[in-house]
């Protein structure tokens, strides 16, 4: 279901300009995380010793009510590649 | 607000999620990074490339 | 309060482009209740100019900062070091804040970020209408309260004209006839004698007829 989403990102709905992606990039993507509740499920992820891709780095918040605009600008003004939230 | 600077709203994604979807976390995880790797480095990434050394780059995106 | 409205990007963006060295200086009284041009919308707006500055390959400092009001001058304490090490600064407040911005600091470029709109009130948390002109001759305890000046498109002064119909403006079906409403309001406070006075001309030369106005308190 996520796979036709991102072929939908593709389409000719993008604005951003198609560009050569140089030889080695990966995706730079930050979790928001809920303490509560994803950032939990995030741990019994691991317990469970499921694998997931290294590029998410997450960033814990007491609740997901804590996120602010700002927090997503910021990310994005520092070149990540990918934004989520999760709660 | 995103789509005004040129960068694909598909690039931020809400989640609901509860303490016990550990499989659920991890498929999220998967999947949102396919979907970003399908769309590539961001804009902003790119232009910050450009006018940096790689390893400033680096430290910044970090 | 007085209600504004973030003006488009691109022509933000083209007003400050040609400096190095910019302020985006929030406002955080009337224009931040209606998420505009307070100190919050301030620090977005410098993120956002901030990632189209680098896409465009511009070299420029960006910060935020921000006061309560920008149009007295000791709220102006805590910021005064940002702004005099400011090369242009771009002011997030209504036109009252702008204006004393640039008399402040002379020397300064100050833009608008905004387009200040009206005097109004806050109906829910994201609808501002308008209230009030400001006309300087009020004369809402005739009217039920209810402001002809401003609500009545024609600013009619003593009853509704031809294009009242139920209770709406010919102008829109979203607009009530402020004429109904005066009569509405007068009928339930059993004031409807009040409808039956009639208002004499209205001297203009209290509003911006007369030039800008000021006034000055006595003995102070």
């Amino acid at each position: 279901m996520m796979g036709n989403d991102a072929a939908n990102s593709e389409g000719p709905k993008s604005p951003e300009k198609q560009q050569e992606v140089p030889a080695g990039w990966k995706a730079n993507i930050i979790a928001f995380a809920c303490h509560y509740c994803a950032f939990a499920a995030a741990d019994l992820a691991g317990v469970m010793r499921l694998s997931y891709p290294s590029n998410v780095k997450v960033v814990r918040l007491p609740c997901t009510g804590k996120l602010d605009h700002v927090y997503l600008l910021r990310a994005f003004e520092r070149g990540i590649d990918g934004v989520f939230v999760a709660g | 607000m995103l789509a005004m600077l040129g960068i694909d709203p598909a690039r931020l994604e809400f989640y609901n999620l509860s303490a016990a979807q550990g499989p659920r976390w991890a498929e999220i995880c998967t999947e949102f990074t396919a979907r970003i790797t399908a769309l590539g480095p961001s804009p902003i990434w790119f232009a910050l490339q450009k006018g940096m050394k790689p390893t400033e780059t680096h430290r910044q995106a970090a | 309060m007085i209600v504004g409205q973030q003006k488009p990007f691109d022509e933000i963006w083209a007003m400050v482009r040609v400096h190095r060295r910019l302020t985006v200086f929030g406002c955080n009284t009337c224009v931040a209740v209606c998420h505009q041009g307070g100190n919050k919308e301030a620090e977005i707006l410098a993120s956002l100019l901030r990632m189209r500055a680098v896409q465009e390959g511009v070299e420029m400092d960006i910060a935020h900062g921000g006061i309560e009001r920008q149009c007295e001058h000791p709220f102006f304490e805590s910021a005064h070091e940002l702004l005099e090490g400011s090369e242009a600064v771009l002011s997030m407040a209504c036109g009252i804040g702008v204006q004393f911005v640039a008399e402040k600091y002379a020397s300064t470029p100050v833009y608008p970020a905004l387009n200040t709109t009206f005097l109004g009130d806050v109906k829910t948390d994201w609808h501002f209408t308008e209230k009030c002109q400001a006309c300087g001759d009020c004369i809402l305890g005739l009217t039920g309260g209810v402001c002809p000046v401003t609500r009545c498109c024609k600013r009619l002064f003593n009853g509704p004209c031809g294009g009242s119909s139920k209770g709406k403006c010919e102008l829109s079906k979203e607009l009530d006839c402020a004429w109904q409403l005066v009569v509405d309001r007068l009928e339930a406070l059993g004031k409807l004698d009040d409808y039956e006075k009639i208002t004499p001309i209205k001297d203009w030369s209290k509003d911006r007829a007369g030039g800008p106005r000021s006034f000055k308190l006595e003995g102070f």
